[in-house]
């Protein structure tokens, strides 16, 4: 009964941090109807920064995603600026393809100058908080701080989303662009500012991953795909979907991987499979 | 009529005098060229993809003392390492070796990182019988078939983590281990050795996993691990990405077995993992001295910009590369037959050891246990000096 406990609470806190990396992924492509195959590099890049300013001066990694939100932000709003934006005005499939090419092009190039910069070895930061414990199961207060931020951050976007006037601009972009434009919501703007919010988010995910695990400059795509397969999940555009899709993933992969590590991460992918099947459009999807 | 005579007999001289020329300098060569592929990207960009500068350096500091003298010329003769990205790929490496196994200039081949890269190359080298030392392999796969056209550096997999054994049972303190194992050739051949080493030298193996590369959620593992509550966990892995993501995953879960034991511990698990890497045991390609391979491996590093402990696998480059020199200066000739019959019978020093090739193909180099302290390796060999070095990681 324990171990049935303990890898529910490690799968649905994995999940968590899956679905922290999701969001941002999410949010762009409900809005931007892109697919940013470079989030994972951003990612990278969030954890890469964490641990050189780690590195350097010893400061705590959480406060440095705190300093480094304005950058990220900066850097997602100027990849959508320069990179994008040319391709919005294109038809929707060509559009589509473009995108995909460029994104991926853009994490080729990405990958390739940090391994370049940094080195291409693993890059690990050496913080840990202690882990509660109630007899023979733990629970990593870590962790529970990721579940914690995804909580609080599905709240805080739901709050934005529906309250202010760049959340109601979002919404609107995202429901129909030219209906958007036409009641004077710059749609180019609030694109952007929807990648410079998704890279955001990502970054905040990379600090967690370089404090858990470790990163490397060629994790980016890898990471990308995990995430794809959780927003499907979830249904595209859904950020309760993430959150949802990201636990349901990590508790597969956890009570799988117990029995057979081999077959953890593909259960998970049968899973995505089983889900879409049944409801094509994912669990939270319109 | 005669005019054509004439321009004819011009054009048959000049021709003449052109193959004349390319024979007579094909018969000397200028330099020795060595041909490698190396992983300078992919999955295995992060333990090797410096040993392009590692090659420049070596081959910098041979040539810095005249060359590798060459019998059959009289004299001395520059070597150059020409070096292929085979991006942690099999195919690209055996592409790539097809590729160098086309020029006639190739004295011979260095093999790629991996074991289950070079079972690519090896097969080229075989087919066009040019002389392979392998380097970082050390599979069985590579050696049950026989293959004359290539020698290894290090010893089997299977031996790699026995060292140990004998300090071990010096030491005393520890019956039960586990064992987790990245699955990939090389991995699973050290763990299944030492396993079966274990359980023949009176210890005993209560957990035994093996994981996929790409696992990041250790959670399951470990509570079965802590459950079979070993003495002793050992983690072998190429990626170090798979121990950091563990090891820091058994501090998260409160798991503190008596002694940690990291096949492929680096400077950047040390560095990821902080205090807590303290007195971790490690198995390295190296161990102190001061024999001049000593100090030429360490001049080495120093010029490529890294320490030992930051790549460990650059001391098996260093046995290769050496093997290399010592062959072509035996050989007296850069015939690649001889070149082979060389490798095969020659027994040399390095860093105080012997490397030879034993009948199956493998090599002499094995590992020497180290362990962490104060952030840095500290070789623990011999025994009686381990044994006062020494510490367990959780007493």
């Amino acid at each position: 009964m324990e171990i049935a406990i303990q890898l529910v609470i490690a799968g649905i806190l994995q999940g968590g941090v899956y679905a922290l990396a999701a969001f941002g992924l999410s949010l762009i492509f409900g809005v931007s109807d892109v697919l940013n195959l470079a989030h994972g590099e951003f990612l990278m890049l969030g954890g890469l920064v964490t641990f050189l300013v780690f590195e350097a001066t010893g400061l705590n990694p959480f406060l440095t995603g705190l300093f480094m939100l304005p950058m990220t932000f900066f850097l997602g709003y100027m990849f959508d600026r320069l990179l994008m934006r040319p391709l919005a005005t294109k038809k929707e499939h060509v559009r589509i393809m473009s995108s995909v090419l460029v994104t991926l092009g853009a994490a080729i190039t990405i990958e390739d100058g940090i391994s370049f910069l940094f080195g291409a070895e693993e890059k690990g930061v050496d913080y840990s908080l202690p882990s509660f414990f109630w007899g023979d199961i733990y629970i990593s207060y870590l962790r529970l701080l990721a579940m914690v931020m995804i909580a609080a951050l599905t709240v805080g976007i739901h709050y934005y989303l529906k309250k202010t006037f760049t959340g109601r601009a979002l919404r609107a972009t995202a429901q129909n662009l030219r209906g958007a434009m036409l009641v004077g919501v710059d749609t180019r703007v609030i694109r952007s500012v929807t990648f410079g919010i998704g890279s955001l988010l990502a970054s905040i995910a990379g600090v967690f991953y370089v404090v858990l695990l470790s990163i490397a400059p060629d994790m980016g795509l890898s990471v990308t795909i995990k995430y794809l397969c959780i927003i499907v999940l979830g249904g595209l555009g859904s950020l309760i979907g993430s959150l949802v899709g990201g636990v349901l993933l990590g508790l597969t992969e956890s009570v799988v991987s117990y029995y057979t590590p081999h077959w953890g991460q593909t259960a998970a992918f049968l899973m995505l499979v089983g889900i879409l099947l049944i409801r094509p459009k994912g669990l939270f999807g319109k | 009529m005669k005019k054509k005579g004439i321009l004819l007999c011009v054009g048959l001289l000049i021709a003449f005098t052109m193959v004349a020329s390319d024979l007579a300098l094909a018969a000397e060569p200028k330099e020795i060229l060595i041909g490698s592929t190396l992983a300078l990207s992919g999955r295995f960009k992060g333990i090797v993809g410096e040993f392009d500068k590692l090659a420049k350096a070596w081959t910098d500091l041979v040539n810095e003392r005249g060359g590798i003298y060459v019998k059959e010329y009289g004299k001395k003769l520059p070597i150059r390492i020409q070096i292929y990205d085979d991006a942690s790929k099999q195919e690209n490496a055996r592409k790539f070796y097809e590729k160098m196994a086309a020029d006639p200039n190739i004295a011979f081949f260095l093999g790629p990182f991996s074991s289950f890269i070079s079972n690519a190359a090896i097969t080229v080298a075989g087919k066009h019988k040019i002389p392979m030392q392998m380097v970082c392999a050390n599979d069985s796969v590579l050696f049950d078939k026989y293959n004359y056209w290539r020698v290894g550096t290090l010893k089997p997999a299977e031996d790699e983590w026995r060292c140990l054994i004998p300090f071990y049972k010096a030491k005393g303190g520890l019956k039960t281990f586990a064992t987790i194992t990245m699955d990939t050739l090389h991995n699973k051949g050290a763990t299944r050795g030492f396993e079966e080493s274990l359980e023949k030298n009176g210890f005993k193996v209560v957990y035994s996993e093996i994981a996929p590369p790409p696992t990041k959620n250790f959670a399951p593992i470990i509570t079965k691990m802590k459950k079979a509550n070993p003495d002793a966990v050992c983690i072998e892995a190429l990626s170090m990405g798979f121990s950091i993501g563990f090891l820091k995953q058994m501090r998260e879960a409160g798991f503190k077995p008596k002694e940690v034991i990291l096949g492929h511990v680096t400077k950047h698990v040390i560095d990821a993992l902080g205090p807590d890497a303290e007195n971790i045991t490690g198995l390295a390609y190296f161990f102190d001295g001061t024999t001049q391979d000593h100090k030429d491996y360490t001049e080495i590093c120093r010029r490529s910009g890294f320490t030992w402990g930051e790549f460990m696998e650059s001391s098996i480059r260093y046995w290769a590369y050496t093997r290399v020199k010592a062959a072509i200066e035996k050989a007296g000739t850069l015939d690649r037959k001889k070149i082979m019959d060389t490798l095969w019978d020659m027994k040399i020093k390095i860093m105080g050891f012997d490397s030879y090739v034993v009948p199956t193909g493998y090599g002499t180099l094995g590992t020497w246990p180290c362990q962490v302290k104060g952030g840095e390796f500290v070789s623990i060999y011999p025994v009686e000096k381990g044994l006062k070095l020494h510490k367990f990681k959780n007493p």
